[in-house]
């Protein structure tokens, strides 16, 4: 009887935890909205494309292994949490996000949540995502809703307990979602390398809830292949030039010869190589600079 | 034998057994010792380029040709340099995925498309080529580098 009532009682607190953990999102997601009004712009279709391509949609939503049809939903992501199959974002109306309104739109990329309110687990990064400029993001959409439909969903994803449950994720993203990113959008490096671009995403280091609380792009030990990821700070990239970090994100290669395999060369060929070469000169600019927003946070 | 000839003998054992182990490439020995300094030779050759199209250095088509020379010959020797046996499969120095093993003609299509595609390097090398034609087909050759590391070795540390 006794173990029944604290069972009940830890629930109720568990409860209560979450509920509150959800009130004090909401707050900060208002908040969020309010600081990137869409209603008033017109998307764009080709520069749509263009940003994502910059954003790398492709590389994760796509399964390249298999020559999947164009983000279809991508190759299953292994994590310490279980696997993860991004979905299908093509145009389908039920499979795809083709029944999406801008609203929709905004709110997973901003604030990580579903049309159903639902959190999203932050393998979708939109962590980095939520600092995404409101004429980007309408663009975004309005390419997004010209991509060819595919009507197969993608698989569930197949995580770990507690990790399955979904509310837990009110806890993570009060903790670790920063939906007041300090970005300067004025730098373009800046906006790419800690925004959009989500670099620090798989290069900043991940506690053991795989939260990030120092962006400063020194590497993650627990990168998504089950390999440490190499860090990309101003000091880990003493030796590389401007030139040599343009020369890696146009063809893969590094100043020693090699070329890079993994994700990294997924992320080369579906989103750096295709960047301007504007984009990339501002990427290896801001890399070497000691202007890196995340490493003062 | 005395204890001072037997530390001799075993002095002379170890320095033998030192002298005939290669030093070079962390170790490896063998086959992996041998694919392992190909590629490290691919990507001494990739980096003349490189400097050329990084403006480091002055373009020069016999060097051009001479890289080309050596991508038509390694892709030949690629898939020689991948058997199928334990040590291939397991050394410890090995970055090898068994997935060269399990799409074994997908693997040796890729080496095949590394020497073809660096012919076409080559003819334009010697045929006189610009910096902008250089860069394309040092793209196209080079491909085949990142495809092949994407799909066949280990994630690097």
């Amino acid at each position: 009887m006794n173990y029944l009532k604290i069972s009940v009682g830890i629930l109720l607190l568990a409860g209560i935890a979450l509920a509150s953990a959800n009130v004090h999102l909401q707050r900060r997601e208002s908040a969020r909205l309010l600081r990137g009004n869409v209603s008033d712009l017109i998307g764009d279709v080709s520069r749509g494309a263009y940003v994502a391509i910059v954003s790398g949609c492709y590389a994760c939503h796509t399964d390249t292994v298999n020559d999947g049809a164009p983000l279809a939903g991508g190759s299953a992501l292994t994590t310490p949490f279980g696997t993860f199959y991004p979905p299908n974002i093509t145009s389908h109306k039920i499979a795809g996000i083709g029944s999406w309104s801008l609203e929709n739109f905004q709110h997973a990329m901003l604030l990580g949540r579903s049309p159903s309110g639902q959190h999203y687990y932050p393998a979708f990064p939109y962590t980095s995502y939520t600092t995404m400029q409101p004429q980007d993001l309408v663009d975004l959409k309005v390419w997004l809703d010209t991509v060819k439909p595919v009507a197969q969903p993608a698989p569930a994803h197949k995580l770990v307990w507690p990790v399955s449950i979904r509310s837990v994720l009110s806890g993570w993203k009060l903790l670790y979602f920063d939906t007041e990113r300090n970005i300067n959008s004025s730098n373009r490096g800046d906006y790419l390398v800690n925004g959009i671009a989500h670099c620090a995403e798989c290069h900043a280091s991940r506690n053991l809830l795989g939260g990030q609380t120092d962006l400063s792009l020194t590497g993650n030990r627990h990168g998504p292949e089950g390999k440490s990821v190499p860090g990309i700070s101003q000091t880990d990239l003493s030796d590389w030039s401007t030139g040599d970090i343009e020369f890696f994100l146009e063809l893969g290669m590094l100043p020693d010869g090699d070329f890079t395999g993994g994700h990294m060369a997924n992320v080369v060929e579906y989103s750096t190589r295709l960047m301007s070469i504007d984009d990339r000169t501002s990427i290896a600019r801001h890399l070497l600079s000691n202007r890196n927003s995340g490493a003062t946070q | 034998m005395s204890c001072r000839s037997d530390s001799i003998v075993i002095t002379l054992l170890i320095s033998t057994l030192l002298i005939g182990t290669p030093l070079a490439h962390t170790g490896a020995t063998g086959v992996v010792k041998k694919r392992m300094d190909a590629m490290s030779d691919m990507g001494d050759k990739s980096k003349l380029i490189a400097a050329m199209l990084k403006g480091e250095s002055d373009y020069d088509a016999k060097t051009v040709s001479e890289v080309a020379d050596a991508y038509i010959k390694h892709g030949a020797d690629i898939p020689g340099l991948f058997p199928d046996d334990e040590m291939s499969r397991t050394s410890s120095e090995t970055e090898a995925l068994p997935a060269i093993w399990d799409e074994w003609q997908d693997f040796v299509e890729l080496s095949a498309k590394l020497t073809n595609d660096s012919k076409a390097l080559k003819k334009l090398a010697d045929s006189g080529i610009t910096m902008g034609t250089l860069k394309k087909a040092f793209v196209k050759a080079t491909k085949n580098c990142s495809t092949c590391h994407k799909r066949f070795r280990e994630p690097k540390d």
